[in-house]
This record gives structure tokens, C-alpha cells and sequence, in this order.
């Protein structure tokens, strides 16, 4: 049932750009595009694993500063650079990521949000290395010929395909790891950890094995924001990005791919569309949480599930 | 040595506010048994609300502007306890968390909306008059900042230690059922117990206004700091989080002097994952 979902939102997106001509939506499709990805990948700490990280948005600074200073500053080209930062994302994520997560409760979260804040002060200071106040000139992917076709990515449609592909193999990515045994292992440490340790599950190793992953998926998407973007700041590591990234998940419905899309698409178009100025935006994330985290708790997808056991085989 | 005692006046100062602050984290602790993390946008209110008394009465009712801040950052307090926290009562503990940075972010949305973006310097008259006691100089505003975070605090050791209704706060956050059996009426205690801990913030910000930079955002890292106390101190312990703030503020002070200042945020946050790797329990149980 669900795989023919799967293909039709599949399809949906690969035909959008054919549909929608305009470069300003294209931006926008892209960039929710990566938003995707992240809010993915924070659901499989979050949704599955029960951890609340206020700090993932540090992992998409760090991929994303690894791949534009790799590119800048030490000329590699972009897939060597986003594979790269990728890389350093993950060890990165193993270094700070092994005394972390035996903190338990409200102080692991607040120990992420610290663990983002010391990333940005650190991108903001090393100014030698990153370029303080932000990172400039970060280039595009270079333009391929193959075969006769002439791929450039300069054109916003082609860089959508581009993030698409990686939107396509994010999401497959987490579903197949959900649904395998150590996707079991993410689920009990949420359900009950204690329990799950005295089954013999070993809490450490799996919390760890979902925040090194989760966290790689969001160096990558850093790095195709960076050469998107070609400037970046050391804002996009911090507090503010991590908790829309949380609220996306939260809104969207934790646990299931279509709230790991809807999140992200909603909240960042329904402010577009109620002509929301900049100035009101917080308010306006802050207001709906509430509103979520009192009434539905979860989420978009979570309470569309709930209605009745015939939708919820549509629900992926 | 002069430059070393300097610090440590520096330090003491800096540590009362963490203190108050960690102390009125601590107290709500002991009601919502998660972390409130909206308290950073009172913080940032009672700035706001000393900024304008100046400006509509003049600086000299700058310590008068103490009052309508206690009132409305507790009416805040009891506010947020009503509508956000009370229905929570039963959730899980992530939801309250979450719903504590939903209301974060509506409070400092609702200060850039109405103060503005930018930052902005306060000045109260007590700023440009300085003391010297001994090698040591400070400014007349932070002498007045320790001494009234220490009148606070102490003020509010006093009430949860020496007062019934200290007792029956005290009582709650042991155990909310017991102390219901025991006739502690727990919807007024926590009302209570909020509107002191949302004041306290309130005023906290308030004195440090003429001595940092204010904007909707200030309230971020002080609270980030207050969670490193209470951590240091136990969650839910009063004098841990009054010694704590100490700790914190002579640390940090010391820190920026003796290693580097463009850094001092980034030691105080891993002294805290330090703290939370290494002592999980903190100093004082609870």
C-alpha cells in the first residue's frame, strides 16, 4: 500500500520543476529540499530514539564549513569536499557524540544546545580558518558534459535535482534503517531504556550508531547548502536553527516519513503564504509548538494516523 | 595580586546574578520537574521594563522600576503555569520541555517585535559612579547588583527554609501526592511558586540591563548558564544553585582572565559538559 505512496510523492517531486517554472519557488523547493534531509535525520535521534538534541544544527554547520573551506580554502572539488565534510561530520559526531550521550535527560538536551552554542563561538572566532562573520565564495558544482548532455548546476532546476537525489536516498536511508534490527534497538532505547538495557541491548553503542548517522546525514546536507547558498554563517550551527529543525519534527509528526516531509514544507511555506514578515516568525513557530505539543502531541501525521486504521496504511 | 582580587570582585559579582538565576531555575524545577527554559525571556523582559521606566520617568526611579517588574514577570509566572504547564502536568517530560522553548520563542518573538532587533545600551544613574575599595574598583551599579541579588536570594532561602510556606513548597517538590494528603493546596503553591521564580528573573535582568548590552536575545546565554549551576549545584537544591552561581561566575572570571576572553562563553559551556560528563549528580543532592 504504502509503496504506492512512495511512488506517487516520488513522481510528484520529479515532475514539480517541470510544473513550476518560476526560480523563486525552485529556490524554495530546494532549500526545504535540505530541510528535509536534516529534519530526517534529527528524527531518527529524536522520533526514534527518544533523545531531544537541541544541537543538530551544530552537524549541519560543521559539514557545511567542512565542505565550503575545503573547497575554498584548499581548492578540492565539490563531490571530493561534500563526501569530505561528510566524513568529518560523522568522526566529529563519534568524538562529541561518545561522552554526550551518556548524559541522561533535560541535561542531554541542554548539553546539546551548549555543545551547538560552543560550535558557532568556535566558526565565529577561528576566523583564520572559517572566515569569522561568515564564509564566502564557496562555488557551485562544476558543470559536466556526458554523453552529449550538459549538466549545470548553476541552473536552479538542475540543483534541485541534485538535492532530490539526496532527499530520495536520506529518506530510503531511514526507512530502511527503522525497519531493520538496529532500528529496533533505536525504538526500544525510546520506549523504555532501562528495560531495553536489561534485555540486553546495548544502550551506549545504538545511541551513539543513530547520532553518528543522523549526524553524517546533516554534514552532507550542510555541504550541498553550502555550495547552494555559496555563503555561510556561523548562525546556521546555533540554537535558533536547531529548534526550527525540532519544531519541523515536532509539527510534522515524529516517526514517520510523511511528518519528516510535511514538517518541513509546512512550516516553512505557511509563513510564505500568510506574508508573515521576517519580525514574526519566531512567534509564530513558538505559538503553533504550544498548540502541537498540547493538543497533538503528535504531530500532523502522527493525529492523521490516529483517525482510523484504514488511513493509517496511507501514512508511510 | 591587585589584578587577582579584581577578579574575584568580578567573579562574586558576576555569580550573584547566576545565582538568582539558577535559583529561581531550581525552584521551578521542584514544581514542573523540567528545566524552564522561557525564564531566558524574562530575563530579557525585565531589562525591557527598567529601559522604559527610565525612559518615560527618568533615571532616578530606576531601582522603582524593581516593582512593576516583580509584579508583571510574576504574573507572567503565573500565566505560563495556568495555560502551559498545567495541562502538561501529565505528559512526558520531553513535551514540557519542548512546550517550555514554544513559549521561549513566542516571549522573544513578542520582545523583537515590540522592542526591536537591536541592541541597545541602558544607562541608570548609578553606572558612571565608581568605587574603589582597596586595589579594587567597580562601578556603583554592579555594588548594587551583588548587594540586591544577595538580599534576594537570601530572602528567598529564608522563605523555603524558615516560612510554612517554604515548607509546603518544599513539601511539593518531594512528593506532589503526599503533600496534597498533607492539605498543601498545590494549585496555589505552584501559582506561588512560579510568580517568585518568573520575579526573581525578571529582576535579575533587570540589574544587569546598565551593565550589558540588551536586546531580545540576551536572556539566551544567561539561562544556558543558570542550567550549567544548576547542574553544578543539583537541580532542585537551593544552595546549591546560590553556591553554584559563585562557582560559575569566579570560574568563568577566571578563565577569561587567565586563558582568554573571546573564549569565556565557551569555557563556561565546557565546564558544564565537563560538569554533566563527570559529576551527573552534581555537588548537593537534592
Amino acid at each position: 500500500m504504502r509503496i504506492l505512496i512512495y511512488l506517487f510523492l516520488g513522481l510528484l517531486a520529479l515532475l514539480m520543476p517541470l510544473v513550476i517554472r518560476s526560480n523563486y519557488w525552485l529556490y524554495m523547493l530546494t532549500l526545504v529540499g535540505i530541510y528535509i534531509i536534516l529534519v530526517a535525520s534529527l528524527d531518527l535521534i529524536y522520533g526514534y530514539t527518544g533523545l531531544v538534541s537541541l544541537g543538530h544544527a551544530a552537524f549541519f554547520g560543521i559539514g557545511a564549513y567542512a565542505c565550503g573551506i575545503l573547497q575554498t580554502k584548499l581548492g578540492f572539488p565539490f563531490l571530493p569536499a561534500l563526501l569530505l565534510g561528510g566524513l568529518f561530520t560523522c568522526l566529529a559526531a563519534a568524538v562529541l557524540g561518545w561522552p554526550m550521550l551518556r548524559i541522561k535527560g533535560p541535561y542531554f538536551a541542554l548539553g546539546t544546545l551548549a555543545l551547538g552554542l560552543m560550535v558557532t563561538i568556535v566558526i565565529h572566532n577561528w576566523d583564520s580558518l572559517t572566515g569569522g562573520v561568515s564564509l564566502s565564495g564557496i562555488p557551485l558544482p562544476p558543470v559536466i558534459q556526458f554523453l552529449g548532455w550538459t549538466i549545470d548546476f548553476s541552473s536552479k532546476r538542475t540543483y534541485y535535482y541534485l538535492v532530490l537525489l539526496f532527499v530520495f536516498l536520506a529518506l530510503f536511508f531511514i526507512r530502511q534503517i527503522t525497519h531493520s534490527r538496529p532500528g529496533r534497538a533505536f525504538q526500544s532505547i525510546r520506549e523504555n531504556a532501562d528495560l531495553a538495557e536489561a534485555l540486553g541491548v546495548d544502550i551506549l553503542r545504538y545511541k551513539l550508531i543513530a547520532y553518528v548517522l543522523a549526524s553524517t546525514m546533516a554534514g552532507v546536507a550542510g555541504g550541498l547548502y553550502a555550495s547552494y547558498m555559496g555563503s555561510i554563517e556561523p548562525a546556521i550551527a546555533g540554537g535558533h536553527m536547531s529548534f526550527h529543525l525540532l519544531v519541523m519534527i515536532v509539527i510534522g509528526g515524529a516517526r514517520t516519513i510523511t511528518g519528516e516531509i510535511v514538517g518541513p514544507l509546512l512550516l516553512w511555506f505557511l509563513p510564505e503564504f500568510l506574508e508573515a514578515a521576517q519580525v514574526y516568525r519566531p512567534l509564530f513557530f513558538g505559538f503553533i509548538l504550544l498548540v502541537v505539543i498540547i493538543f497533538m502531541p503528535m504531530g500532523i501525521a502522527g493525529k492523521l494516523r490516529s483517525l482510523h486504521p484504514r488511513i493509517a496504511q496511507w501514512i508511510p | 595580586m591587585a589584578e587577582f582580587l579584581q577578579y574575584t570582585v568580578n567573579g562574586l559579582i558576576a555569580g550573584s546574578t547566576y545565582g538568582l538565576l539558577a535559583l529561581s531555575m531550581t525552584l521551578l524545577y521542584g514544581i514542573l520537574t523540567i528545566p524552564d527554559f522561557s525564564l531566558g525571556a524574562i530575563y530579557a523582559l525585565g531589562a525591557f521594563i527598567s529601559f522604559y521606566i527610565i525612559q518615560w520617568l527618568g533615571p532616578e526611579y530606576y531601582l522603582f522600576s524593581l516593582f512593576p517588574i516583580i509584579i508583571l514577570a510574576g504574573l507572567l509566572g503565573i500565566f505560563s503555569e495556568r495555560i502551559v504547564f498545567g495541562p502538561l502536568e501529565k505528559a512526558p517530560h520531553a513535551a514540557g520541555f519542548i512546550a517550555a522553548l514554544g513559549l521561549y520563542s513566542i516571549l522573544e518573538g513578542g520582545w523583537n517585535v515590540w522592542f526591536g532587533s537591536e541592541w541597545r545600551n541602558i544607562n541608570s544613574p548609578y553606572n558612571d559612579m565608581t568605587i574603589a575599595l582597596g586595589p579594587v574598583s567597580l562601578t556603583f551599579q554592579r555594588l548594587i547588583l551583588f548587594i540586591v541579588c544577595l538580599l534576594f536570594a537570601l530572602g528567598t532561602f529564608l522563605l523555603i527554609f524558615r516560612t510554612l510556606t517554604g515548607k509546603k513548597i518544599r513539601a511539593f517538590s518531594e512528593n506532589r501526592e503526599v503533600a496534597q494528603l498533607m492539605g498543601v493546596n498545590t494549585r496555589r503553591i505552584s501559582a506561588l511558586t512560579f510568580f517568585i521564580g518568573y520575579a526573581l528573573t525578571g529582576i535579575g535582568g533587570a540589574l544587569v540591563a546598565p551593565t550589558a548590552l540588551v536586546g531580545a536575545s540576551m536572556g539566551l546565554t544567561p539561562i544556558i548558564k543558570s542550567f550549567i549551576v544548576v547542574a553544578l549545584g543539583g537541580l532542585g537544591s537551593v544552595t546549591g544553585a546560590i553556591v553554584g552561581g559563585f562557582i560559575l561566575g569566579l570560574g568563568e572570571n577566571f578563565g577569561a582572565a587567565y586563558i582568554s576572553s573571546m573564549y569565556k562563553d565557551l569555557f563556561s559551556f565546557g565546564l558544564f559538559l565537563g560538569v554533566l560528563i563527570l559529576m551527573p549528580q552534581g555537588l548537593y543532592r537534592r
